[in-house]
């Protein structure tokens, strides 16, 4: 009997610890992005100086790579918002890895001195 | 139809003998001429004046430009009283050309010929019982596979239309068996319906006769004030069973209409596929396919009286005239007279050939090819025949090219090859009129010499200035009619001879160098150039002059296409080319300033772009890049700003240059 009992267990048991780790980082990711502003996009274009310092949530999906050497690259996104506005982000080597054009992709992100948006992290979705 | 093609190329290609160049004043003044059909040079005023001399009256004489078949500035052909849009002649000489290099094929036509018309006789519904004719749709799908097998002949459109027939033969399976659901539904609703009625008669009836006893019930104790009920309809709730069959029967409904739909969808949309197949084969001038996917559409869909519904646009636009009703008919019957008409082409090719007379022969084939390039006729003229008329075709384009240039001497040896070939060619008035054209610069030269001659003579610097302007006005009239004229060039020898004409226009020449007047220098190029013919140095300078100016000139037209072609965009970056050449030149000011107010975002971007370049920042100038490409995605000055400032700002935040691409594939990248 005991023997027949061990896997219904792991039956149950490993989707149940699936679900819990999707879970957990469901909520990890929202909890990182979700304090966040949205990038304002409009206002980059416009009055630029106003966001240097700060720090947004952007939700944006990769056009193209514009330039890259071995410590980083400028990627150019489109926004995933009604306008579809198109930025130009650096993004550090090492936030992240295998991202194809068309990846749609959670980032924080900082807006500097010189009005660059840098790529504080990158979740994929 | 006595026109060919290579002779409105032909025409066209002259045309630089006959229309002045816009931009240049000096030509503008010349006297128009008129187009003429009677073949003599046609003129305005005077016509012993050689300066009224032109091309084309004669050449449209030549080759009957009123009844030419096709129209290259707007590539339609003209036949049978109806106009086709054929494609752009670029391609069309292309394909004429591949046409004609390519050796007849080798299939047998005649077993094609054979399957051909088996396949037609078994997609002859007339007399076929209906149960028969599924059986026969599906005998013909298979036989049509077997004209694949031709490729050269048929192209492996066969296969395409067996396929587009078995899709359609299978939908229209479906909408059959949809056809029998729809009844079945139909039926069960009648029966719910039947049923539906006897179980309300049996309840009302019941309902009735409680009443009645109650009645009688009430009656019997004596109450006068008892009155006789009628159950209202409505009033009483209906039986649980009821209210189930109730429910089936709008359950019923609306399968029914679901089945109705979705057989109206699959029906509409398998018969306006075959219908575009139809229409595209009728656009490429596939009459053979287009018959024998009709014959299928036909047999199909039982449709001999329908309208053809997609690809009536296209139809309309490939004929585009304006009672033209698009129907299957209508389009069959001109596919049959298409198939005639190539025929007799063909036959009258072959007659001129064999009676030497290459150049008509050429001529019919080629209307044949315009007609029917897809039909056996034109498919399988003789190998050797072709490779004479592309030879013939080659020095016609040729000829074109050179009329282009104005190479006057270059034109004639070109007739003189062709009439090697093509003794029919009608080179007699060609001839004339280049000899005319020769005369007529020769004539202006005489009287620039002349009048050089007489002001050397009186030998006041008036006369001579006079002189000059005069002679200027007449070298570019002559150089019009014969750019290589040597006359020319032996006539500026002269003018320098005279010396003191460097000492008055050098100075002068100087001065405008100095106010930086440089288009009116290029105005004044003749003068100049053959004043300053000795002096290195200032004629260094007026080269450059004339090739700068020159050079936004050409741009500018650039401009002006791309403003008719509505791309405001492309102008404006043409511009900048232009500006970037000479910024002050006053046409480049005046056409920024007429286009600006079409451009305004774009401008205002690229403004900003280049002013946060200058900045140094490049994240934003990127960023203005970006949307400005957004607006106009073929903008070189947008691709080259994105890709000069990314590497900016990569180099600003990581203290080393961008790598070089190459051969990367920047869509597909990992980090």
């Amino acid at each position: 009997m005991k023997k027949n009992l061990a896997p219904t267990i792991a039956a149950f048991a490993l989707p149940l610890i699936i679900i819990i780790g999707a879970s957990f980082l469901l909520i990890s990711r929202s909890s990182n992005n979700e304090n966040l502003p949205a990038f304002p996009a409009e206002k980059y274009s416009k009055n630029p100086l106003a966001l240097r310092g700060n720090t947004y949530s952007l939700n944006a999906a990769v056009e193209k790579q514009l330039a890259q050497n071995a410590n980083g690259r400028v990627l150019s996104v489109v926004v995933l918002s009604k306008d579809e506005a198109l930025l130009p982000v650096f993004v550090p080597a090492g936030k992240a890895s295998n991202i194809e054009v068309g990846q749609r992709m959670a980032m924080t992100v900082s807006v500097d001195e010189t009005s660059t948006i840098t790529v504080q992290s990158i979740q994929k979705f | 139809m006595k026109a060919s093609i290579p002779a409105v190329f032909f025409l066209l290609a002259l045309s630089p003998f006959v229309f002045a160049d816009d931009n240049n004043p000096q030509q503008q003044q010349q006297p128009q001429t008129q187009n003429n059909k009677t073949g003599n040079v046609s003129v305005k005023g005077n016509s012993q004046d050689p300066k009224n001399i032109s091309f084309d009256g004669g050449i449209e004489q030549i080759f009957d430009l009123e009844n030419d078949m096709l129209n290259p500035s707007d590539g339609t052909l003209r036949w049978k009283g109806k106009i086709f849009r054929i494609e752009d002649n670029v391609v069309f000489r292309e394909r004429f050309e591949h046409y004609l290099s390519t050796p007849a094929p080798t299939d047998d036509a005649a077993e094609y010929e054979k399957i051909y018309n088996e396949v037609s006789r078994m997609l002859d519904m007339r007399g076929v019982k209906t149960r028969d004719r599924n059986k026969r749709i599906l005998e013909a799908i298979d036989k049509v596979r077997e004209l694949a097998d031709f490729n050269d002949i048929d192209g492996g459109q066969s296969i395409n239309i067996a396929n587009v027939a078995y899709k359609a033969y299978l939908n229209s399976i479906s909408a059959n068996e949809l056809k029998l659901h729809y009844g079945a539904l139909q039926n069960s609703k009648e029966e719910l319906r039947n049923k539906l009625d006897a179980k309300e008669n049996s309840r009302r009836y019941k309902e009735k006769v409680d009443m009645g006893k109650a009645n009688f019930r009430e009656g019997s104790n004596g109450s006068k004030s008892a009155k006789i009920k009628n159950p209202s309809p409505g009033t009483v709730a209906p039986t649980l069973q009821q209210t189930y069959m109730l429910q089936d029967l709008v359950a019923t409904e609306a399968a029914m209409k679901a089945t109705k739909a979705e057989r109206f969808a699959l029906e509409k949309k398998s018969e306006l596929e075959f219908q575009s197949s139809i229409a595209q084969y009728t656009a490429e001038l596939r009459y053979r396919h287009a018959v024998l996917a009709q014959r299928f559409y036909n047999a199909i869909f039982s449709a001999n009286a329908r309208g053809q519904e997609i690809g009536k646009k296209e139809i309309k636009e490939y004929l585009p005239i304006s009672n033209f009703a698009a129907s299957i008919e209508t389009v069959e019957s001109m596919l049959n007279e298409a198939k005639g008409e190539t025929n007799k082409y063909i036959r009258s090719a072959e007659a001129f050939y064999n009676s030497g007379k290459k150049y008509h022969a050429f001529r019919q084939v080629l209307n044949a090819f315009v007609i029917g390039e897809h039909l056996d006729p034109v498919i399988f003229y003789p190998t050797e025949q072709k490779q004479e008329f592309l030879e013939l075709w080659l020095l016609c384009q040729e000829l074109a090219k050179e009329s282009e240039t104005r190479e006057l001497d270059a034109i004639e040896i070109s007739l003189g090859k062709i009439k090697q070939i093509a003794p029919d060619f009608p080179e007699a008035e060609v001839r004339g009129k280049l000899r005319a054209a020769k005369q007529a610069s020769s004539l202006e030269i005489m009287r620039a010499k002349a009048a050089f001659m007489m002001a050397a003579k009186q030998g006041s610097d008036e006369a001579m200035n006079e002189a000059i302007n005069s002679v200027q006005e007449t070298i570019l009239l002559a150089s019009k009619y014969w750019p290589q004229n040597p006359e020319i060039k032996e006539l500026l020898d002269d003018i320098l001879k005279q010396g003191n004409i460097l000492s008055k226009l050098a100075p002068e020449f100087d001065r405008m160098v100095e106010e930086d007047k440089k288009r009116e220098i290029f105005d004044r190029r003749i003068e100049f150039t053959a004043a300053l013919m000795g002096d290195a140095e200032r004629r260094e300078k007026l080269e450059k002059i004339i090739s700068e100016v020159a050079a936004v000139g050409m741009v500018l037209n650039q401009v002006q296409a791309q403003i008719a072609a509505r791309n405001e965009y492309l102008a404006w970056d043409l511009l900048a080319k232009a500006e970037a050449i000479n910024p002050e030149d006053s046409e480049v000011v005046m056409a920024k300033a007429r286009l600006v107010p079409l451009v305004a975002d774009y401008s205002r971007m690229l403004t900003k772009a280049a002013q946060e370049e200058e900045q140094k920042n490049f994240a934003l100038a990127l960023k203005h890049y970006l949307d400005a490409q957004k607006l106009n995605p073929a903008s070189e000055i947008c691709s080259q700003g994105i890709q000069r400032n990314a590497a900016a700002l990569l180099e600003a935040k990581t203290g080393t240059p961008k790598q070089s691409d190459g051969n990367a594939d920047e869509n597909d990248f990992d980090f």
